[in-house]
This record gives structure tokens, C-alpha cells and sequence, in this order.
């Protein structure tokens, strides 16, 4: 059965909207801002992908200020069996912050099964279910949504992802010493860490039959996923990239297509010396018969965690439209290990028919999903 | 949702402040702190654990209720565990108590500097991280919250997990001070009772304490005939 992709949309540091983060991908320029949200002057990097209009401290939090007017159009027009499927890492964590400096917000508050509870509220919807999977988890909630769908148990999932920057996460990445000072430069050779961004997307998945049933239009399709876990340690990846390489594996099992099916591959890619030579690795080993275009949007618009996932796959979508392949943002030399695959411009690609995303988070989980128009 | 479907459990561990247990093979007992009591090596787990001094109680309970799950399907020792097998954690409150720890740590701190050791347990998924790393689980992973019905909809998840193809899922739901772990496979194993999903869990039901699901767990279990003696 075959999971179609009948609606999404996004906000990131290029702004509202799928067309707005497109366009600013293409630039290949970094989307990052010094943060005055909160004090830096201690933090590795002063820098982050920061959504425009976005006011800490206000009623709302961060990703319900991101939410809100995603969700809006979207609450009379789901199928009645739609279940929504939340991913984030930290969600309302901002409001955790605020209780920790006296504010009168009950610390449960910040959960994310209140987060659900919002969500499922904003939509009128009765069934939902919140993943977690550090900065796998749209990438997660994606592939488990595509499963319930093709076991039949579900004809409709909403996926809704979301992330902020906030003090707790930004003083966090920099006590592992995980930032680049300068901004994020992935598969750069002198790369030195991520920049922390925020972001927020929806993505709403049918069987083909259903979306035909509801005449809804089809962006693409989900024909592939993988997860997998390295069992190696809680915040490097396995260096190998043996865990990834398992987790595409399956993807391309799943969507029942050869390697050299893949036309691009949008790579984690977060910055960090690691975790982009253990997908390099994995990459090569994979597609050992030619290399494939590879690129990283962490470059422009930042790590966005637990909306990684699903952002990145939006973008994949838009790539296969447009007949692009995006630039891998803020390069200024690529590393040798990325020679040939990664790319500072954008490349025309008419003829690409699949494009491969994956996805890595700490504790070693691994994602690889696969879209096609 | 068709609550009239199998699922088939290898193993049921669980803990609390006071009591442990493995369900199958109806052995446990009452002491105090288990998952303090239980982590001495050799009890429940036959290798000591890495980094194990770091860990917050949620980490530690998870841990133990699945090595119990393990032990209870007649599988002890880190290496003879499926390394394909998946992980589903879901709780109420996700980190939300390590969240807390690690954010009044660095107001202590000024704001200047945060731990690292205590950031990376910020993720609901951290304890089944530790537990993947232990025991070389190499499967899915991801934590999984509900707005109600936390072990029913716990365990369908997991149901959708062995459907698309991971050999096996240990599925946990843990809070403050309690636990309880899941060893679920696909059908055919003649040994591993096969229960419905409604015997196991009420759909609607708020969270109950584990030991209170325990006791349920027990008469369903003896009353499909099929309890270890």
C-alpha cells in the first residue's frame, strides 16, 4: 500500500512557509542571528537560526507561537480517523524555564504529552500520540505514521513537529562543547560544530486509496523507511556509520528500489567532525557504485532537532519538484572525505526520480527515509 | 483498533519502591528499593553497566525492568539478547524530572556553564539509549507518550513495530518509582503466551500503578493456562 504525502508546510528561520524556506535554502547562506533571547556571553557560539517575530516570555510558548497558525487551516479539514503524531525533543521547555525562575507555571506544563494535549486541541482531533527519539523524532514519527498506514490500521496520520531555541538547550549543546563559534558548516574540512536552530512543520500522510477517495492531491510519496540504533554511546555515533548504513538499507528494501535509484541525499549533516564522516562513510559504502549529490540545509537554517526530520523531508520534496539539488549550505572547502558528493551550489538534476534523507541523533539512533514524486 | 488482536509476550518484568517481579515465570518479591537492590551485578544484570553512576531513576528502572523482562523469557546476560530488538519507552511525564535537575544545576551555576552529563538524559529516549547500549540492542528506538490509555496504546505500538518487521520489541512504561517491561515477538513461539490487547490494558484507563497492572497481568496469565509454575 502506498503512503502519499497530501499536505505539509514549515517555518524556519527563512520564514513562513514551504516557499519562503526554499527559496532561502537555495541561497546556500546561513539563516543564523545572534540570540538575545537570553545571555550568551558564556555559550560556545552566540549564534542561532532564530524564527522572525518569535517573543519569549509571552503567554504562549516558542512552539505554540509556531503552531498556532500552522494548525489553524488545518483543524476542519482532516479525515475523521486522522491520528496526529507529535515529535519534538524538548517541545515547551521555555516554560519550564520560566517555573525554574518563579514564574506561577506549574513545571507539568512543559511536557510533552501537554504539548499533545494542546495540539490534539487546536485540531479537534481525539487520537494522539507524542515520539521522542532525540533528533530522529519526525524522522521517527514519520516512518511509524507510513507503518500504520500500511498495515492498513490507520488511513490517515498527521505528523506535527516541532522545536525551539531556548537557554535549556543552547547552555546544554555548549557544556559538550557540540557548537561551531562561527556557524555550521557541514562537510566542510574545517568544520567545527552545529548551530542550534528552530522550526516547526506538518505533514499529512494517506493510503493512495484514501487520498483519492478525498480527492486530495498528491505532493509525492513516502516509499521508504528505516530505523535503526548504533548500541554504541550516548552522544557520538557509531564511527563506522554501520548503524545508518543498516537503517538505509532497509529504507531502499521498503521502497523496493536499487541504490542507484537515489537521484540526491539530504544528509544530517549537522557540522560536527563526527557525525558527518560517519555519514560519509556510510554513504560510500552504500552507494559504492557512483557517488550521489549530498547535501545539508543545517548550514542555512540550523539543527532543528526534533523537526529535523520532517523539515528536511519537506525540503526533499521540494527538490524533486523543482528538479534541484540544493546547495549544501555554508561550505567553504569541502572536506576530502566529502569530495565529490557534496556540493557549495545548487545542481540541476531534471531527471531525479528519488531522493534519500536521513537522519542521526544522540544515543545512536538512525533514520533514513525516501521520497518519490 | 482491533483490541480482539495477539500479541505474544516473552517476558514481563516489573519493579517498584517495594516489590519486584517477573510475571511468566511467577517469581519475585518484596524488598526495599529494587532497582538499588536488584542493580548489584549478577542479580539481574550478568555485566556491569558503563557510565551507571550517572544514571537518573528513570534510567536505572528502566534498566532493571528489562533485564526482569529478559530473565522472566529465560533470557539472562547481555549477549543473548536479539541484537535487531526495538525499543518502546512511554511515560506520563517523559524527562520531565530530569529536566528540572539539569536546569536548576545551571541557575545554580550562574547560568555560566550547564553539565553535559546531565543534558544528554534531557530526552525522554536517554534511557532506552542506555539500555540499547547495554545490551547491543540494534533496533528502532523511540519514546512514546499518549493523552490517555498509556499501556494499551504502549503495547499496540509496539504490536505496529513487529507487524513492519523488527524481530522483537521490548516495550517499557516507567514513572517516578515504577516500572514495567514488555518482551513482545511476533506470533509462533509455542512457549510465549499470546494475550489480547484488551486482557492487557484497558484502552481508556489513566495510568495505573505497575504493581496494581501486575496483578491483572497475573490473572490473565493464569487464566489462559499458561503461567510457569
Amino acid at each position: 500500500m502506498s503512503v502519499v504525502v497530501v499536505q505539509r508546510e514549515v517555518v524556519t528561520a527563512w520564514g513562513w512557509g514551504t516557499a519562503a524556506c526554499w527559496s532561502g535554502i537555495l541561497t546556500g547562506r546561513p539563516a543564523f542571528a545572534p540570540v538575545s533571547r537570553y545571555d550568551t556571553r558564556f555559550f560556545q557560539s552566540r549564534l542561532a537560526a532564530l524564527i522572525p517575530g518569535l517573543t519569549a516570555g509571552v503567554e504562549d510558548s516558542l512552539v505554540m507561537q509556531m503552531l498556532r497558525p500552522l494548525l489553524a487551516p488545518l483543524a476542519c479539514t482532516l479525515p475523521d480517523d486522522t491520528l496526529v503524531v507529535l515529535a519534538a525533543t524538548t517541545g515547551e521547555v521555555d516554560l519550564l524555564e520560566r517555573h525554574c525562575l518563579g514564574a506561577a507555571i506549574p513545571p507539568e506544563e512543559s511536557c510533552l504529552t501537554r504539548l499533545l494535549e494542546r495540539v490534539t486541541g487546536l485540531l479537534g482531533a481525539v487520537d494522539g500520540c507524542v515520539i521522542s527519539a532525540a533528533c530522529v523524532s519526525s524522522s521517527a514519527a514519520l516512518a511509524h505514521g507510513a507503518a500504520l498506514v500500511t498495515t492498513g490500521e490507520r488511513a490517515a496520520v498527521l505528523v506535527v513537529a516541532c522545536d525551539a531555541v531556548t537557554e535549556f538547550v543552547h547552555a546544554g549543546f555548549s557544556s559538550l562543547m557540540a557548537l561551531d563559534p562561527g556557524g555550521a558548516r557541514p562537510f566542510d574540512k574545517t568544520r567545527a560544530g552545529l548551530t542550534i536552530g528552530e522550526a516547526a512543520g506538518t505533514m499529512l500522510l494517506m493510503s493512495e486509496a484514501e487520498a483519492t477517495r478525498t480527492r486530495r492531491p498528491v505532493l509525492g510519496r513516502l516509499a521508504g523507511w528505516g530505523l535503526s540504533g548504533d548500541a554504541n554511546h550516548m552522544t557520538g555515533p557509531s564511527r563506522d556509520g554501520s548503524g545508518l548504513e543498516r537503517a538505509i538499507i532497509q529504507a531502499l528494501a521498503k521502497a523496493r528500489v536499487e541504490p542507484r535509484a537515489i537521484g540526491s541525499i539530504s544528509a544530517h549533516g549537522t557540522g560536527t567532525p563526527y557525525n558527518d564522516s560517519m555519514e560519509m562513510k556510510a554513504f560510500r559504502r552504500v552507494f559504492a557504485e557512483s557517488s550521489r549529490p549530498v547535501y545539508s540545509v543545517k548550514g542555512s537554517i540550523g539543527h532543528t532537532m526534533g523537526a529535523a526530520g520532517l523539515v528536511e523531508l519537506i525540503l526533499a520534496l521540494e527538490s524533486l519538484k523543482a528538479g534541484i539539488v540544493p546547495p549544501s549550505a555554508n561550505l567553504r572547502e569541502v572536506d576530502l572525505e566529502a569530495q565529490d558528493w557534496v556540493h557549495g551550489t545548487a545542481l540541476p538534476a531534471p531527471d531525479m526520480r528519488a531522493v534519500l534523507s536521513t537522519n542521526s541523533g544522540f544515543g545512536g539512533i538512525n533514520s533514513a527515509l525516501i521520497v518519490t514524486p | 483498533m482491533n483490541t480482539t488482536e495477539s500479541i505474544c509476550i516473552r517476558g514481563i518484568g516489573w519493579l517498584n519502591e517495594e516489590a519486584w517481579g517477573r510475571l511468566l515465570c511467577d517469581e519475585g518479591e518484596t524488598c526495599a528499593v529494587p532497582h538499588a537492590a536488584l542493580w548489584k551485578q549478577g542479580q539481574v544484570l550478568a555485566t556491569p553497566v558503563k557510565n551507571s553512576g550517572r544514571f537518573d531513576t528513570a534510567t536505572r528502572l528502566t534498566m532493571v525492568a528489562v533485564a526482569l523482562a529478559l530473565g522472566d523469557g529465560g533470557r539472562c546476560g547481555v549477549e543473548s539478547a536479539g541484537p535487531g530488538t526495538g525499543l518502546l519507552g512511554g511515560s506520563r511525564a517523559g524527562s520531565a524530572a530530569t529536566n528540572r535537575s539539569y536546569f536548576q544545576d545551571y541557575l545554580q551555576a550562574g547560568r555560566t556553564l550547564a553539565r553535559g552529563n546531565l543534558f544528554i538524559y534531557t530526552l525522554p529516549s536517554s534511557p532506552l539509549a542506555e539500555v540499547a547500549i547495554h545490551f547491543g540492542f540494534t533496533g528502532p528506538m523511540f519514546y512514546a507518550g499518549f493523552t490517555g490509555g498509556a499501556i494499551y496504546n504502549l503495547l499496540a505500538t509496539a504490536r505496529t513495530m513487529l507487524r513492519e518487521g523488527t524481530p522483537e520489541v521490548i516495550a517499557i512504561h516507567a514513572g517516578e518509582s515504577d516500572a514495567i517491561a514488555f518482551w513482545m515477538g511476533p506470533g509462533g513461539a509455542a512457549s510465549a503466551p499470546v494475550l489480547t490487547l484488551d486482557q492487557v490494558a484497558v484502552r481508556e484507563e489513566a495510568d495505573q500503578p505497575v504493581a496494581q497492572l501486575a496483578g491483572r497481568l497475573r490473572r490473565a496469565l493464569k487464566g489462559n493456562g499458561t503461567v510457569c509454575a
